[in-house]
């Protein structure tokens, strides 16, 4: 069996989702190039996931190495990731029920160990008042003040997210803290989502909560947060 | 012929032997950089910026492992648009020239940043030769790329030479990304309850604004020179405003034509016998009158989710005091701030005189709830 690295789109400049690649009866569910791609290609009535000439695809990893098998490649890295929202509106806040939002953003990294997502940012703040971060995952009560996300689907207190897309190739999951439905939590700083190592597109969906209490000071809260995917090659 | 035929061939094998060589030296001259492992380009937050911001001026933390035990003069960082080819384009909006050498560690280190060409900076210190393993260098100061999740590349290159000249002895490429920055955004309603009335009671132990009881509120007793007439009004507020509220109380004293009944100026025990309106929030003793009249602020402030007191001049039991405008009342027990819902008893006394002039007095007294957001 030939053992090569896996084939990516090495000029990729931008890290722009591109649209896929489709016609009525036909589509790319991840666009690559190279002579034999290894990314699955369907229609109703048909499915690839190689091309001709491939003995072994996919990705084996330990903690301390790993190989793509496939076609001809080239080892250099491939990172796409992409926030899909600006701005994150909760509308009203009421002591009375739950505020929610969500939000997504998308992961795609080749020849890599893996990657982690960390956030970064404030709760809601209005002037010197900060909505209380939830700090240990747990779940919305109302009349309390706290601030959390998860990135999964949730029931409570609505059905609310999803859990990771991971499409055709995507292993990318939740991290601890941010991965158990209805639980919540925030801390600036913190990974909430990782990959042991390669992987296709993953989509995931932030849930955000906002509790308020009688007492939360009237006016307009804003929060800025910073999402950052660091993979390693 | 056999001399030239041995001629012949010995041209060929160098020919041979040159083609050789040349092969040789082209694929070890090829193959010759090793590939830097486990390395990464971390976004670190700038001063204002997150790391992942579009034009934020951030850090970049490299980490990798050198896996060569050779002479290290320079490490090159080569910003790019690809991660490969021989063209590097820098990425739009990418600002190196500025960026300062943060921390560094890890089996070599002693370097000084030359950021003069943007996109291209590089570490460099006195040669000298390393083992192999991580390092970690950190450039203060970058400006991120302009364009928002974009792809950008780091080709990073060490080098035996000081000044990044001559070939590679590692190389390596990590991938990085900037990202749209969310903002959230979300209101809180702002909110103030307030009420008078005569009486007013709770509902489920929160006091309830729909039970004040509008009207004329009367004196316990026709004035008199030798008792203390006596009558209570109550009031509740609550609001979220951040710095809390301040109640005042307006109005006239007592009037009977062109007859007064004189407002206590100053706080003091009312006196039998003397002219005097006055007003407090307290719960007062037989001192004052039998029975005993009003009550604290229920329920009693604790400086946290209820903050409401009464103020100066109106609360010590037992002493009046009564200006038209005065602040009666506040959000500001452990400090001005919001307050759930709490019920203010206000009591009145009137002392006359004997020549206070018969007739009917009456006033009507505002009470104003100013919360500040």
């Amino acid at each position: 069996m030939s053992v090569v690295v896996v084939c990516v789109v090495a000029g990729t400049a931008s890290a722009a989702f591109a649209d896929t690649l489709k016609s009525p009866n036909y589509q790319f569910e991840e666009s690559a190039l190279g002579g034999n791609s290894i990314l699955d290609t369907h229609s109703p009535d048909y499915q690839a996931s190689t091309s001709a000439g491939i003995l072994g695809i996919g990705n084996s990893a330990s903690p301390s190495f790993q190989i793509n098998a496939g076609n001809t490649t080239t080892n250099d890295p491939a990172l796409a990731f992409a926030v899909n929202s600006s701005s994150v509106s909760f509308g009203d806040f009421s002591p009375g029920s739950t505020a929610t939002a969500t939000s997504s953003f998308q992961v795609l990294d080749y020849t890599s160990y893996g990657y982690v997502v960390q956030i970064f940012g404030t709760a809601p703040t209005n002037g010197a008042h900060t909505i209380s971060a939830i700090t240990s995952a747990t779940t919305p009560h109302t009349g309390v003040e706290q601030f959390g996300i998860n990135l999964v689907a949730n029931t409570l207190p609505t059905s609310l997210g999803f859990n990771p897309d991971h499409g055709q190739f995507g292993v990318g999951s939740a991290y601890t803290g941010y991965n158990t439905s209805n639980n919540y939590q925030f801390n600036s700083g913190d990974t909430v989502a990782s990959a042991p190592k390669s992987s296709g597109q993953t989509t995931y969906t932030m849930s955000y909560i906002v509790d308020v209490s009688s007492l939360t000071p009237g006016g307009n809260y804003t929060g800025g947060q910073t999402i950052l995917c660091t993979g390693t090659y | 012929m056999l001399q030239k035929s041995k001629s012949i061939f010995l041209v060929a094998v160098l020919i041979l032997g040159g083609l050789v060589v040349g092969v040789f030296s082209s694929l070890s001259g090829h193959v010759s950089a090793a590939q830097i492992t486990s390395r990464s380009l971390t976004l670190q937050a700038g001063v204002s910026d997150g790391g992942s911001k579009a034009g934020g001026t951030v850090n970049h933390l490299f980490n990798f492992s050198l896996p060569s035990g050779t002479t290290l003069g320079s490490i090159q960082f080569e910003y790019c648009t690809t991660a490969a080819g021989v063209v590097c384009t820098t990425p739009a909006g990418l600002v190196t020239t500025a960026a300062t050498l943060g921390t560094q560690s890890g089996v070599a280190t002693g370097f000084t940043l030359v950021n003069t060409t943007n996109g291209t900076p590089y570490l460099t210190r006195a040669a000298n030769t390393i083992t192999p393993g991580a390092a970690t260098y950190q450039l203060l100061g970058v400006t991120n790329p302009t364009t928002a999740n974009q792809t950008f590349f780091v080709r990073i290159s060490t080098f035996a030479s000081i000044d990044t000249t001559g070939s590679a002895t590692d190389t390596g490429t990590v991938a990085a990304a900037t990202a749209t920055q969310i903002q959230l955004t979300g209101t809180m309603p702002e909110s103030l309850v307030f009420c008078a009335g005569a009486t007013i009671i709770t509902t489920g132990g929160v006091p309830d604004c729909s039970t004040a009881t509008p009207g004329t509120i009367l004196f316990n007793q026709l004035f008199s020179p030798t008792d203390t007439a006596t009558a209570t009004s109550q009031m509740a507020a609550s609001t979220n405003a951040g710095s809390g509220y301040a109640i005042t109380v307006n109005g006239p004293t007592l009037t009977s034509g062109g007859n007064t009944i004189v407002g206590m100026g100053s706080s003091a025990l009312g006196t039998r016998g003397l002219s005097e309106f006055g007003v407090n929030l307290k719960a007062n003793t037989t001192l004052t009158s039998t029975p005993a009249i009003g009550t604290e602020v229920a329920p009693a402030a604790n400086g946290t989710n209820y903050r409401g007191q009464a103020d100066t001049g109106y609360n010590v039991a037992d002493t009046f005091k009564f200006t038209t405008a005065d602040q009666v009342a506040d959000s500001a027990n452990g400090g001005a701030g919001g307050s759930d819902a709490q019920i203010f008893t206000a009591s009145y006394i009137v002392n006359v005189p004997g020549s206070q002039p018969a007739g009917t007095y009456t006033t009507t007294l505002t009470y104003i709830c100013t919360p500040t957001f």
